[in-house]
């Protein structure tokens, strides 16, 4: 069973369209979803939690549609967004209270060992919390009412490298469940190739690739060349070009570049640069 | 349901002591001169600004979000707000009557149904404006919305001074002869009724507002 399947999901806004999003995530993987600033992920995200509504195409979780099964649906995901959302005036204890009547599975006792674990004062109101703080108060709430899937909106942005670190590690246990499943949206790559089996890459509301991850690393390279190197090779082989005074790099396709040449490994973060920002 | 009414009063809970004290000090204030109106009008007051209150505050943590993806859905989230309303207002209900009851023992007057009938109208009254405040800040935030709740109040205040002074009507008379009116059983019960009906449509209302908007 997939734990999330998009097809052709659509928004309209004036100045921006997610343009026929497709994308499966299945039980028991992370996938990470990135694109630049403004790509749509965030946008894609509101939409498989039914925020927004779409103008077409249609959100499976667990098989169901997410806009008519939704509230009982909703039990097991734990969403962490890009900015916290609990009223300042809380404390730890008022927010346990109030999970403990929201969620039918939520476990006091995870809640307050993943408070423990993360150091957040237990007294204190959520205005006076740090933004790393709330983001791991957040975290908590999502790991301690039994989810099957997580949805992370920059779960780590904000944190430290230890933390980050911590956290990825919490993430890869929560997937050895088979059943589970993590989407993570991230401008984080050194975090989503440490523990993602899917990418997805979003830009300008369309979707570029979504595939494994290794098999992508394994498909794709950055060629680095002189120009006139450059404008010998196949065009469908480039995916996305950087020239400077001192020659090319070319994001390329392997299998259609010619061999021979020197090509190095590629990571997220060129991927994402090269798509977004390259010129062909 | 319950995670919400308990997350509102966590929220509210600073600023329903603050309201409580207002309202002590407009208890004292009554018994020293002898007029229990402006406490009674406060608490009216009190019922409707609270749950306004509320969805302010979920506006700027922007818990409707994060509550939208909870095992919750909309009606629920809107259902909420008047049902902590009607708590707040059957709260300050009830407070009323004990104040008026333990007033009227202390200065030996008559305990009827007369002595409770103005608690009532003004609870009728602080139902209708959180009828109306409700919609009126869901549909256009709480910015925009406590603009449009003054002009409503100031409306309700203004319009009937406007036409006294157009009309040339004696207000003292014209008071007297309302409050005679308002006091009948029949009055009040049809006072009762309409406040229910309106805070049905509010409701649907709301449902359909809060139905339509997007949390982005």
């Amino acid at each position: 069973m997939n734990a999330i399947e998009i097809r052709d999901l659509c928004k309209n806004y004036d100045d921006f369209r997610l343009d026929h999003v497709s994308l499966t995530l299945p039980e028991g993987c992370v996938m990470g979803f990135i694109g630049e600033n403004g790509a749509g992920k965030s946008t894609t995200i509101n939409l498989i939690l039914d925020l927004i509504h779409a103008d077409g195409g249609e959100v499976l979780l667990y098989g169901e549609p997410n806009t008519t099964a939704f509230p009982a649906l909703k039990e097991d995901i734990g969403v962490v967004f890009d900015e916290d959302c609990f009223p300042e005036t809380l404390n730890l204890r008022d927010i346990n209270s109030v999970m403990r009547s929201a969620f039918r599975r939520w476990s006091e006792e995870t809640f307050y060992g993943y408070v423990k674990r993360f150091g957040l004062p237990e007294k204190k109101k959520v205005k006076d919390y740090s933004k790393g703080m709330r983001m791991k108060l957040s975290i908590a709430v999502a790991l301690s009412h039994g989810a099957k899937l997580l949805i992370l909106d920059e779960a780590t942005s904000g944190l430290d490298p230890v933390v980050r670190d911590e956290l990825l590690d919490l993430f890869f246990e929560f997937v050895q469940d088979e059943h589970h499943a993590i989407f993570l949206s991230s401008h984080i790559t050194s975090d989503l190739e440490k523990i993602c089996d899917y990418v997805t890459f979003l830009h300008r509301g369309k979707v570029v690739f979504s595939e494994e991850k290794d098999a992508l690393c394994e498909r794709l390279g950055i060629l680095k060349c002189s120009r006139e190197q450059l404008r010998e090779l196949d065009e469908k082989a480039i995916l996305g070009v950087r020239e400077s005074s001192f020659g090319a790099e070319a994001l390329v396709e392997r299998s259609l570049a010619p061999t021979g040449l020197m090509i190095d490994p590629v990571t997220l973060d060129d991927i994402i640069v090269f798509l977004a920002k390259g010129d062909k | 349901m319950v995670a919400l009414l308990k997350k509102d009063f966590f929220v509210l809970r600073k600023t329903c002591m603050i309201y409580l004290f207002m309202l002590l000090f407009y208890v004292a204030f009554g018994v020293l001169s002898g007029n229990m109106a402006m406490f009674q009008m406060l608490f009216t007051l009190v019922g409707m600004m609270l749950p306004i209150t509320s969805i302010s505050y979920d506006e700027r943590a922007k818990w409707d979000k994060y509550g939208l993806s909870m095992p919750l859905n909309r009606r629920m989230i809107v259902l909420s707000k008047y049902v902590f309303t009607w708590i707040a207002m059957g709260f300050g209900a009830a407070f009323s009557a004990v104040t008026l009851t333990l007033f009227a023992v202390f200065t030996h007057e008559p305990i009827t149904i007369q002595l409770y009938q103005p608690s009532l109208l003004f609870t009728c009254l602080g139902f209708v404006l959180a009828d109306f405040g409700i919609p009126i800040i869901y549909h256009l935030g709480t910015e925009k919305g406590r603009y449009a709740m003054m002009g409503l109040i100031w409306g309700v205040v203004l319009i009937p001074v406007f036409l006294v002074k157009v009309f040339n009507i004696n207000v003292y008379d014209w008071v007297e002869g309302s409050v005679t009116v308002l006091s009948t059983g029949w009055a009040i019960a049809a006072v009762s009724v309409s406040t229910v009906l309106l805070t049905l449509v509010s409701l649907l209302v709301s449902f359909a507002i809060y139905t339509r908007k997007e949390f982005g």
